[in-house]
């Protein structure tokens, strides 16, 4: 009987796990989008607004969600209070605060790191193009990630499942 | 006005050097950085070498040195690390920020044709502190209220004599209403953001419970917009110049309403020197002529005259108004 109810937990937990997975690669998805239409607001407050990057990510930060809305929220307060830092290390401290435990992967936030690297340098030209240019990669992950998510949330799921069938049969 | 808040405008030896003195912010007119020399300060109308510790010294080589990083990261943090925000203001050489305060830059200009474009290796910038001296304009009123009635003034002043200050107690007096008369509604159209020192559309200062601002609005557009809109009594500019302006000058007094404003110049035969300025004095546009001068320190009132240019106040026999 004990034996039973443990070879179902294990691949209840193993089962949890795989679809666990595959809502967290849902997330990532959610906040690769949100992180577009972040931007697209960004460039709007830079563009037509002439909005220093201060004021123009707390107006932003008004129309998105966490954990992007606290992550502008904290930069615009650190750049107008704690003056002093290099806007670029301003960034990345607060980029790693607030999106490290979310459901962006490394990659994805190396990648928005360096675009604080090169925002309030130069012109109007400049910020629109290194926001467009970063923008560009983000369209082509999300479209990845589009494509490829029906049958990765479903291997992540199959995975779970048959992960705990192998260990219960392994247990047994 | 936070001694923090103009420190944090600073890279960090010099944001010490501020934080550790000792004095009144109020009267800190100036604070120059050159590259490559050291760190000058107007304190009280007189120049000061501030040092590492924050003293004071008339010693050249004591004082807080300054080099080429020390400028670059001071235009990042006046500019809110946005210097692309500022495009405008860089090209008429100074950037306003919060609380009215002005930062000019001089460096190498970019030209596009003939017209300056920007300006890079910023090497010399000079923040020049707004203050804000309420009922400095209180001896005036009686020269420029004639019958009930508000004269047409221009203040002359050479540069730091306070005319910008003196505009902008008369705004607040004329707006808010003194023992002289009630108050009026006024407009102000403020181009460098220098009158109100506005930030997000908020004037800094105080300029009286009638007046609307258009900020970072040129002069003669702003005054033609600010008649259609607002319909105010008096129109108020600060540093006349261009021909546009005198063109939207007459336009205002056509309108019916009064004028106040301001001019570079040490006399009014000065600014009838100017051509632009020469036409509006011999058609007698302004009733008023408040000239300043420097003695003491700012905001002395050498003399006011009338449109015949009759003398209505002489500082010599008066010893001057402290405005």
């Amino acid at each position: 009987m004990l034996k039973l109810t443990g070879t179902v937990l294990v691949i209840f937990s193993c089962t949890a796990i795989g679809y666990g997975k595959s809502l967290d690669y849902s997330r990532r998805q959610r906040q690769l989008e949100e992180i577009q239409k972040m931007l697209h607001f960004l460039l709007g407050e830079i563009i037509y607004r002439k909005e220093a990057l201060p004021e123009a990510m707390m107006r932003v930060a008004e129309k998105t969600r966490p954990p992007l809305s606290e992550f502008l929220r904290e930069i615009s307060k650190e750049a107008k209070e704690n003056q002093g830092e290099r806007f670029s290390l301003i960034f990345s401290q607060t980029a790693v605060k607030y999106l490290k435990e979310s459901s962006l992967t490394k990659n994805d936030l190396e990648e928005f790191i360096r675009l604080g690297e090169d925002l309030g340098y130069m012109d109007i030209t400049m910020q629109e193009n290194t926001i467009n240019l970063y923008l560009e990669t983000l369209r082509g992950e999300i479209a990845r990630t589009d494509k490829e998510a029906p049958a990765k949330k479903k291997m992540y799921q199959a995975l779970g499942v048959l992960a705990g069938i192998f260990l219960a049969v392994m247990l047994i | 006005m936070k001694q923090e808040e103009i420190a944090r405008l600073f890279p960090a030896h010099i944001r010490q050097a501020l934080l550790k003195a000792h004095f009144d912010m109020d009267q800190v007119y100036e604070i120059r950085l050159r590259v490559n020399a050291p760190l000058i300060l107007i304190y009280k109308g007189k120049e000061y070498f501030l040092t590492k510790e924050g003293t004071f010294s008339g010693e050249e080589a004591k004082g807080c040195f300054v080099k080429a990083e020390d400028l670059k990261e001071t235009m990042e943090y006046v500019s809110g690390y946005s210097m692309y925000a500022f495009e405008d203001e860089i090209r008429q050489g100074f950037i306003t920020i919060q609380g009215g305060h002005r930062v000019g830059i001089a460096g190498k200009t970019v030209l596009e044709g003939d017209r300056i474009k920007s300006v890079k290796y910023i090497s010399y910038i000079n923040l020049r502190l707004s203050h804000q001296i309420k009922g400095c304009a209180s001896p005036i009123l009686p020269y420029i209220i004639k019958n009930g009635r508000i004269c047409h003034t221009l203040i002359i002043s050479p540069p730091r004599c306070g005319k910008t200050t003196l505009l902008r107690d008369l705004i607040r007096q004329i707006s808010s209403g003194s023992s002289y008369m009630p108050g009026v509604s006024v407009g102000v159209v403020d181009e460098r953001s220098e009158i109100g020192g506005s930030y997000q559309g908020i004037p800094q200062n105080d300029l009286g419970i009638r007046t609307d601002v258009l900020d970072c609005c040129p002069k003669a557009e702003g005054m033609m917009m600010l008649i259609r809109s607002m319909s105010p009594e008096v129109v108020a500019v600060d540093e006349l110049g261009d021909y546009e302006d005198i063109h939207a000058i007459e336009s205002v007094i056509h309108c019916g309403c009064k004028l106040f404003a301001t001019v570079h110049g040490s006399s009014v035969e000065d600014i009838k020197r100017k051509p632009l300025m020469q036409r509006l004095v011999q058609e007698r546009v302004f009733e008023r002529y408040i000239v300043l001068h420097y003695q003491d320190r700012a905001g002395r009132v050498k003399a006011i005259f009338d449109e015949r240019g009759t003398s209505l106040f002489d500082w010599k026999r008066k010893q001057g108004i402290l405005c």
